[in-house]
């Protein structure tokens, strides 16, 4: 599966969340008309083997995890924040495969859920979440 | 160990187990520490891009030398760390730079001086954690027999 294919599907997912919130992707400067709550992602790609003896494109497992970083707003309670970071974390629940023509991605663990931080003018939540092709 | 009991036998069985699990371990928790120190340019430097899972380093390295390792900050604590290991024990790694989070997990929007960023994550520590158990693997490989 190529890496354009699994950023295609893992945002794919992502954008049927309900409630939807504004998607902002990599290498993409902010739009100033984006409100906070928006989603910041990142799909870090940790690492692509072959454990067959022949090789060849349809046997490379990749792995890697995506992060969804939840941007809300500062001096608030930390309940919105939670709150999507949660909706998130079970719209990718360990065991989903979003298979399309491509391949597999199938999320291989419970997405971590991390503290929030303090950041610039947001209170940003990230969402770790584990895949891996097949 | 020819000439010794079978109790004598397993004794050195169990040692050189022992010693094979602290290899293991010792090896592949330095694999992950030194591949998340492994440095890149930053753009303090000129870079104009990045790779995820490598460390950026600036004019001062002050990130990559706020590595503290069970309380002990250096570039290279992790070795000393590492070198009093045993099984069991645990390791804390910290990088304590006040910047050090969002390098790892990205940056956006606006500071408290009114600059603007959109940084991605470098996820130097993150990245590599990850890849711990391909490590061990390759490191079992190496005293399996």
């Amino acid at each position: 599966m190529k890496e354009t294919d699994i950023s295609r599907v893992l945002r794919a997912r992502l954008k049927t969340l309900t409630p939807a919130y504004p998607i902002l992707y990599e290498n993409k400067d902010k739009p100033e008309a984006m409100m906070r709550p928006y989603l910041v992602t990142d799909v870090i790609r940790v690492s692509r083997r072959n454990p067959g003896v022949k090789g060849g494109a349809s046997g490379v497992i990749a792995r890697g995890f995506f992060q969804v970083t939840v941007i809300t707003d500062l001096d608030q309670f930390d309940t919105l924040a939670l709150t999507v970071s949660g909706s998130i974390a079970l719209h990718f629940p360990k065991a989903l495969r979003m298979t399309d023509a491509a391949g597999t991605v199938a999320i291989i663990d419970e997405p971590n859920i991390l503290k929030g931080i303090r950041d610039g003018s947001d209170w940003r939540t990230d969402v770790q979440i584990d895949y891996e092709t097949s | 160990m020819a000439g010794k009991t079978f109790t004598a036998q397993l004794a050195d069985f169990e040692k050189l187990t022992t010693q094979n699990l602290k290899y293991v371990a010792v090896e592949a928790i330095q694999d992950v520490v030194s591949a998340a120190q492994t440095a890149q340019r930053g753009i303090t430097l000129g870079a104009t891009s990045f790779v995820e899972g490598k460390i950026p380093e600036g004019k001062t390295k002050n990130l990559k030398n706020s590595l503290t390792s069970n309380g002990t900050e250096g570039e290279t604590s992790y070795t000393v760390a590492l070198g009093a290991y045993d099984i069991g024990d645990t390791l804390t790694f910290a990088w304590t730079a006040p910047y050090a989070l969002r390098m790892e997990l990205g940056f956006t929007g606006e500071d408290s001086k009114g600059r603007t960023y959109n940084q991605a994550g470098r996820h130097f520590v993150g990245a590599n954690a990850r890849k711990f158990p391909e490590f061990v693997a390759a490191r079992a490989k190496e005293v399996s027999k």
